[in-house]
């Protein structure tokens, strides 16, 4: 090092370096404190638009709210709306159409759709978040008039946007999209699969068809199918037991099988415990868990030892959900009488009888 | 000989001149990342209403587990304040290690617990566990009673019992805002591959709290606390944000972060040997991931929220920052073939080196740097433009860079609303320079001593307890 100071003194050069680099790190902090001026500037704005904002919302609040409860007088609310308010009406619509549903997410339609033109020139803005933002925008206030830009959103490069665009059709006020959506599902695969099927859910009974057309697709992707599985699982659709148990018996993917067996539990019957049966024995844990939680509830009588002996399974999640399987399937006896033995899993059955007793 | 040895503080001079314009420069960067990440982030939570679709369904399942010891002075509030968070579905695990006061017995009359039973899920070592309680108010809290281990044996304790695929680690002392939940999900929803998150932590001193929620956000009034919002806002803000955006996080503090059971109990849970067992699992988590070939993420979320009250005296602070940096230092030191090392990824190339050059030895060469530069300004033997130029990087840099750190809140979350508390971070950020930040680099040298040395153990801080909001007997 010493070297290197050596020659930079050498070349005379060492003092203009520090002056430069004085220079440099003094130009580093001007911007520094430009930055802070911004954000105090930026503080005193914020204020301001807040206030503004105070001020909108208390003026459109009561005639909105009189308006859903009378439609009639909804056209007062637009008189209150001034040209470069327009924006912020859409706004506050949108956050009340969070809140409800049915005829009064209606009326928030009727009020906002006049806005809504350059909302839709913003669903084909350069920017992710303003398309985005556009899109949700749409989606509550939009449909159906704007439905087209809606569902063209599914197609957008950016996964945040499809994925606004298929939260807002899986609707159960649109169940005409949920086969779109679907058609969809695999440009989500990173999410978590119940977050999926939740939102498929929600769209309601008229999208069990297509569920099961994609659940029952043979050359479907496992983990599309799987969701479509598990929504028709919240859905408890009783249509689906057939081809659950034809998944269960003939499937590979753990994650399929698993959801084919969790829509066996919820609507399964005795016809369908041959598959579930076949599956206790499973090498994988988790299908394990999975076929012994069906067996609890679709088993029968002659299930009960089955059930209990997997209670001695070495995974410990295996034998909770073949303990609470037994729970499921009547045998409380078993279980009194193991949780007084010195059976290994003894405080198990314990643990299964106080969730029943609730403490 | 003598003229050797000003040659050497002269070359050494320069080492820290380097040494500063480096540090800083990573910070600045980090900072550019975060100031783009936290403008992203912003937008896209007014995009995607994620609240409303965790709450609607689809939400995890999520197991708190709070370790506690010695916690009777605010384990009651704390655990209030859990019971009541906005969350579907959660359990709460407090572990009672081994406390010598009554913490155990204030929760057990606090909230009706009796001795249930309850079979673990994984089979980490831990010291013995006493007794598992439930409550009988609220179905979800438990707590487990066990012999003093430590916190990451109190830790691994709770995970034994968890039988939910993602836990929240948090501390006994800690408030968790009542969206905390909803938001630090965010990641395991949007991405299956996420095994862990980390949430910011801000400082509750000075805080109003009532029933386990800060009502109002005040700077404290204690002037090390006041310092320690400063370094947070820029620890968190300036330094994860940046490398959560670089997709480097090699950190997530023990006091809030979210991860999944499974591939932490694969990878061994955490280690026992370490007080600085919250880093030393991330790097591990990392390294399991990678030499294993499972696609993973780690990431910083920065709006979920866990309040925690920090040092109020320098003693107490001395002993937190050697903590930190023994941790900081075994963490470092074990898993070190990471290190350039590009089978690990941006982790081993980008965040790992920047620890471990400049957080855990950049600090004896800043301390040193002071002493070196005071002996050549007090010789004479240097020349103005140097120490102008020293004085520009070591202190001036670092206030811009502070004040850039109080910008970023600013722009983004504003949790201060008097703009008196935002003038008063600004002056902050030009007093902690003059005094605190060398004194915070002497207690990490010692700590740096101290990990050399073997020593072990976490030092005690006694607790204030978070302040009230002020009720008449009839409110109560």
């Amino acid at each position: 090092m010493s070297s290197v100071v050596g020659l930079v003194e050498a070349m005379g050069l060492r003092t203009s370096a520090l002056w430069l680099l004085a220079l440099v790190v003094g130009a580093l902090i001007l911007m520094a404190l430009v930055f802070a001026a911004y954000a105090v500037y930026l503080r005193i704005h914020t204020d301001r638009r807040q206030r503004l904002w105070e001020q909108l919302s208390a003026r459109w609040e009561e005639p909105v709210l009189l308006a859903l409860s009378d439609p009639a007088s909804a056209p007062r609310v637009h008189e209150l709306v001034a040209p470069q308010h327009r924006l912020h009406f859409v706004r506050f619509a949108l956050e009340y159409a969070r809140r409800v549903k049915g005829e009064e997410r209606r009326v928030l339609q009727t009020l906002a759709e006049p806005y809504l033109a350059p909302i839709a020139r913003r669903a084909h803005s350069r920017e992710v978040e303003v398309r985005t933002r556009a899109v949700q925008t749409l989606g509550s206030l939009g449909l159906p008039p704007y439905a087209p830009e809606v569902v063209k959103a599914l197609d957008d490069p950016s996964p945040l946007v499809a994925m606004v665009a298929a939260r807002a059709l899986a609707s159960s006020e649109h169940p005409e999209h949920a086969a779109r959506v679907l058609e969809h599902l695999h440009r989500f695969e990173g999410w978590s699969r119940s977050f999926m099927a939740s939102m498929l859910a929600a769209v309601g009974p008229a999208a069990a068809p297509a569920l099961r057309a994609s659940f029952g697709d043979a050359h479907g992707a496992p983990w599309v199918r799987a969701v479509a599985a598990e929504a028709l699982t919240m859905l408890r659709d009783f249509d689906a037991g057939d081809l659950a148990a034809a998944v269960v018996s003939t499937e590979d993917d753990r994650e399929l099988v698993a959801s084919a067996l969790r829509l066996l539990a919820a609507v399964g019957t005795p016809e369908h415990v041959a598959a579930v049966r076949a599956r206790c024995a499973s090498p994988d844990n988790v299908v394990r868990v999975h076929a012994l939680d069906a067996l609890g509830i679709v088993g029968e009588e002659d299930d009960l030892p089955r059930l209990l002996g997997a209670m001695s399974d070495p995974s410990p999640w295996v034998a909770i959900h073949a303990a609470r399987g037994l729970r499921a399937a009547g045998g409380m006896r078993l279980l009194r009488d193991l949780s007084d033995s010195d059976h290994p899993r003894a405080a198990l059955a314990r643990q299964v009888l106080g969730e029943e007793a609730g403490t | 000989m003598s003229t050797l040895v000003w040659q050497a503080l002269g070359a050494f001079n320069w080492v820290v001149l380097a040494y500063f314009i480096v540090l800083n420069a990573v910070y600045l960067i980090t900072s550019l990342f975060a100031f783009g990440a936290l403008r992203r982030y912003a937008r896209r939570l007014k995009s995607l209403d994620l609240a409303d679709l965790v709450r609607g369904a689809g939400a995890p399942p999520i197991t708190l587990l709070a370790p506690a010891y010695n916690e009777e002075a605010t384990c009651v509030e704390v655990v209030r304040s859990l019971l009541t968070l906005d969350y579907p579905e959660y359990e709460i695990i407090v572990v009672n290690d081994g406390s010598t006061d009554r913490t155990l017995e204030r929760l057990v009359a606090e909230f009706n617990l009796k001795p249930t039973a309850r079979i673990a899920t994984a089979f980490l070592d831990t010291r013995p566990v006493r007794q598992i309680y439930r409550s009988q108010r609220h179905t979800n809290l438990w707590i487990i009673d066990k012999e003093n281990g430590g916190k990451a044996d109190a830790l691994n304790a709770g995970v034994n019992f968890c039988r939910t695929p993602l836990f929240c680690a948090m501390d006994a002392d800690s408030l968790l805002e009542r969206e905390a939940l909803v938001r630090i999900v965010r990641p395991f929803l949007e991405d299956a591959h996420t095994v862990a998150a980390g949430g910011i932590l801000r400082i509750a001193n000075g805080c109003v709290v009532d029933h386990g929620q800060v009502l109002d956000v005040r700077l404290p009034r204690n002037v090390w606390a006041r310092f320690q919002v400063l370094e947070y806002l820029r620890a968190f803000l300036s330094g994860r944000m940046g490398w959560d955006a670089l997709r480097a996080t090699l950190v997530i503090s023990g006091a809030f972060g979210m991860f999944r059971r499974s591939t932490v109990v694969d990878a061994g849970g955490y280690a026992t040997d370490t007080v600085g067992e919250d880093m030393e699992l991330v790097v591990r988590l990392h390294r399991h991931c990678r030499e294993q070939g499972i696609p993973y993420a780690i990431h910083f979320v920065p709006d979920p929220v866990a309040w925690t009250e920090c040092p109020e005296t320098l003693r107490q602070l001395a002993r937190q920052r050697d903590r930190w940096q023994r941790g900081l230092f075994q963490s470092l030191t074990r898993h070190r073939v990471m290190l350039m090392n590009s089978r690990y990824g941006r982790a081993g190339l980008l965040a790992f080196p920047y620890f471990f050059f400049l957080e855990m030895l950049g600090p004896v060469v800043e301390a040193l740097g002071y002493v070196a530069f005071a002996v050549a300004v007090l010789s004479g033997r240097t020349d103005y433009a140097y120490v102008v130029a020293f004085l520009m990087v070591a202190i001036v840099l670092g206030v811009a860079l502070s004040i850039a750190a109080v910008a970023l809140e600013e722009l983004s979350f504003r949790r201060y609303p008097r703009l008196k508390d935002l003038l008063s971070l600004f002056a902050l950020a030009l007093a902690e320079n003059l005094g605190y930040r060398q004194l915070t680099a002497w207690w990490r040298v010692k700590g740096t001593w101290s990990a050399l040395r073997g020593v072990e153990g976490w030092g005690r801080m006694a607790r204030k307890g978070f302040t009230l909001v002020e009720r008449t007997d009839d409110e109560r």
